[in-house]
């Protein structure tokens, strides 16, 4: 077999420049290694790998030089001359991949393992600035948000991070300043409103300080917003504040203007009558009922009548069906709530009208029963049943209509007797205020 | 049966009819909402209706439900409004006489009369009223309708749906009702309307 040391200088040099790439490719698994922190059992390999390599590039690089000066090759030269040169090149290939495998594992150890670099990159990811430095202003870790914002405030990187602190805080920066206290809120030329914060880390017994630049656009958008709202609101307010005081003294106006009418109704009025007393002969003069009408005039003058007292529409409609022998039988109470009350007395009036009319009866029997929500009321009479279907015109007519205004339901029966029935929701209202 | 919900112009009225010796109250009821009820029964030849109460009731729909019950039972209509429309309102629920209290010529007991002896008594028109500048004459019966409406506080926008015309319509009529009467404004217009009774909304009381 050739010895390495008789092969030709063109043939020892391919050995040596592959040799070099081998040994520089061994130098940085090593130290792509050590920073990754493989385990030491590969580290161990690496410095293994790398230190054969050297030597071994050493050796070639030995037998060269003593070819050139024309010296025999001893010691390590001499051993590498002696070897047969496919020992070397097997020896060149088993380098190249062990390499390749070390390269491999490196490459799927970065994919899998955080560095310091990981740390940038994702900073360098994120919408806000970030700046670490020393309290001389050096910069430990500058993201690219913040050298962007460093470059459109002062046209140039950060170098001095506490140059740049003095210079931002001093409001030199190329921007607006909305507000210095308690934090600092710039809007720069591309309308993004920055908000910086200031302080300082203590990291292993190091103060660190931390420059952060929030993007705070839409928040200040919608702030604003929210600010403009409530100045409407505040003016809504105060608007709705002297309605209710103009209310008051519209209201005061409204009830004196009342008393002023009442007044003047009454001794107009009462002055009529007396004109129509005097206007009869003497002997005819009704004075008992002159004196009344001025007795109460007088008393109205006086402000001690009250307002006429006005029956309730339960009271008028019952001296209503007395007038016609008629007596109401009710059972339950009429409801409170105007709307429903209303119907009911829309339904008792029809049917009083009805029981007068044509069953000719003289009781109107009404019961009023509340179920949950629902308000139902039967309404019957004793008089003589319809003769056949009742046709609905007019007031049941009517009355349907009321009805199914409020949202309830109606039925009409004829056989046996007379039957009204309703089913009338309680307003919103009412369960509101009975849900209380 | 008289129908009036104050105290001192029913007693008035009642002694009127006291003092006529031709006619006797059978009922004095102070509220329009269930009178109607009284004619079923009871023999009554003539009622006379206010229109407005403060209540809420109102005269001219109690006077067409006894027309259609008792149709042979006569119907005055008595009020202290001017408002113009109830004239012709009250011409179509069927009622006989129309008297306004304060100022037709003619007292109750003829208009009673002359209606028990068939005829049918009405004013030509209501009696004029001061609005601001002009008389309730010169408002035409279209301004009317409008200034009805305009009393209960809605928009042109509702007046003008409620009415079927358009809306600069609706402002033309309210532009020329404030030339004519002077006001400042149309709440105010709306306002001395109200007051003066030249137009009241039944819809809305």
């Amino acid at each position: 077999m050739t010895p390495y040391g008789t092969l030709s200088s063109a043939a020892q040099g391919v050995f040596g420049v592959l040799a070099l790439l081998l040994m520089a490719a061994a130098v940085y698994v090593l130290v792509a290694a050590c920073t990754l922190r493989l385990r030491r059992l590969l580290r161990v390999g690496a410095a293994f790998l790398a230190a054969v390599s050297v030597l071994l590039l050493q050796g070639i690089g030995d037998v060269a030089c003593c070819a050139k000066e024309g010296i025999t090759p001893l010691l390590f030269a001499g051993v590498t001359a002696r070897l047969p040169a496919v020992a070397i090149a097997l020896l060149l290939a088993l380098l190249a991949a062990a390499e390749a495998v070390f390269l491999w594992r490196l490459k799927k150890t970065r994919t899998t393992t955080l560095t310091p670099m990981s740390a940038k990159e994702s900073l360098d990811a994120l919408p806000d600035g970030i700046c670490f430095f020393t309290a001389d202003g050096q910069p430990l870790l500058v993201n690219t948000q913040m050298n962007r914002i460093c470059a459109e405030l002062f046209g140039a990187e950060l170098l001095n991070a506490a140059d740049f602190c003095r210079r931002l805080y001093g409001g030199a920066g190329n921007a607006a300043y909305l507000r210095t206290e308690p934090t600092l809120r710039i809007r720069t030329k591309d309308a993004k409103v920055w908000e910086f914060r200031l302080r300082t880390l203590t990291v292993r017994n190091t103060e660190v300080r931390e420059l952060v630049a929030c993007d705070v656009t839409t928040l200040c958008r919608l702030s604003g917003e929210l600010d403009a709202r409530n100045r409407s609101l505040k003016l809504l307010n105060e608007r709705l504040r002297r309605y209710g005081s103009e209310v008051e003294k519209s209201t005061m106006e409204h009830e004196l203007q009342a008393a002023k009418i009442r007044v003047h109704d009454n001794v107009g009025r009462s002055l009529l009558a007396l004109r129509a007393y005097l206007e009869q002969p003497p002997s005819e003069r009704d004075r008992e009922a002159l004196l009344l009408l001025w007795r109460h005039t007088a008393a109205v003058l006086r402000n001690e009548a009250e307002p006429e007292k006005q029956r309730s529409d339960w009271a008028l409609l019952q001296k209503a069906a007395q007038s016609v022998d008629v007596q109401i039988e009710k059972e339950g109470a009429l409801p409170e709530a105007q709307r429903e009350r209303a119907v009911i007395l829309t339904a008792l009036h029809e049917c009083l009208t009805n029981t007068v009319k044509h069953a000719k009866g003289n009781r109107l029997y009404i019961t009023l029963r509340t179920e949950g929500n629902v308000l139902t009321a039967e309404l019957r009479n004793n008089g003589a049943p319809p003769r056949g279907e009742i046709q609905e015109t007019g007031g049941l007519k009517n009355l349907r209509r009321a009805v199914e205004k409020v949202g309830g339901s109606m039925t009409v029966e004829a056989c046996p007797a007379f039957l009204l029935r309703l089913a009338l929701p309680k307003g919103e209202w009412e369960a509101w205020e009975n849900g209380k | 049966m008289i129908v009036d919900d104050q105290f001192v112009s029913r007693r008035l009225l009642e002694m009127y009819v006291k003092a006529s010796e031709r006619y006797e109250t059978v009922y004095a009821v102070e509220s329009a909402a269930f009178a109607d009820a009284f004619v079923l029964k009871n023999h009554i030849d003539l009622v006379l209706m206010d229109i407005l109460m403060a209540d809420g009731s109102n005269g001219l729909e109690t006077a067409a439900r006894i027309k259609k019950n008792c149709p042979e039972v006569k119907i005055i209509a008595v009020t202290s409004m001017p408002e113009t429309s109830w004239l012709k309102r009250a011409r179509e629920c069927g009622i006989e006489s129309f008297w306004y209290k304060e100022s037709s010529k003619e007292t109750i007991l003829d208009v009673m009369d002359r209606t028990m002896a068939g005829e049918s008594v009405y004013p030509d028109s209501a009696p004029p009223v001061r609005l601001g500048l002009a008389s309730s004459a010169e408002l035409t019966e279209r301004e009317l309708e409008v200034l009805r409406i305009m009393t209960t506080g809605v928009s042109n926008a509702a007046i003008a749906k409620q009415l079927r015309i358009s809306e600069s319509t609706v402002k033309n009529h309210i532009h020329h009702m404030l030339e004519k009467t002077g006001c400042q404004s149309r709440t105010a217009l709306a306002i001395q309307a109200r007051v003066s009774g030249i137009v009241v909304s039944l819809d809305q009381a």
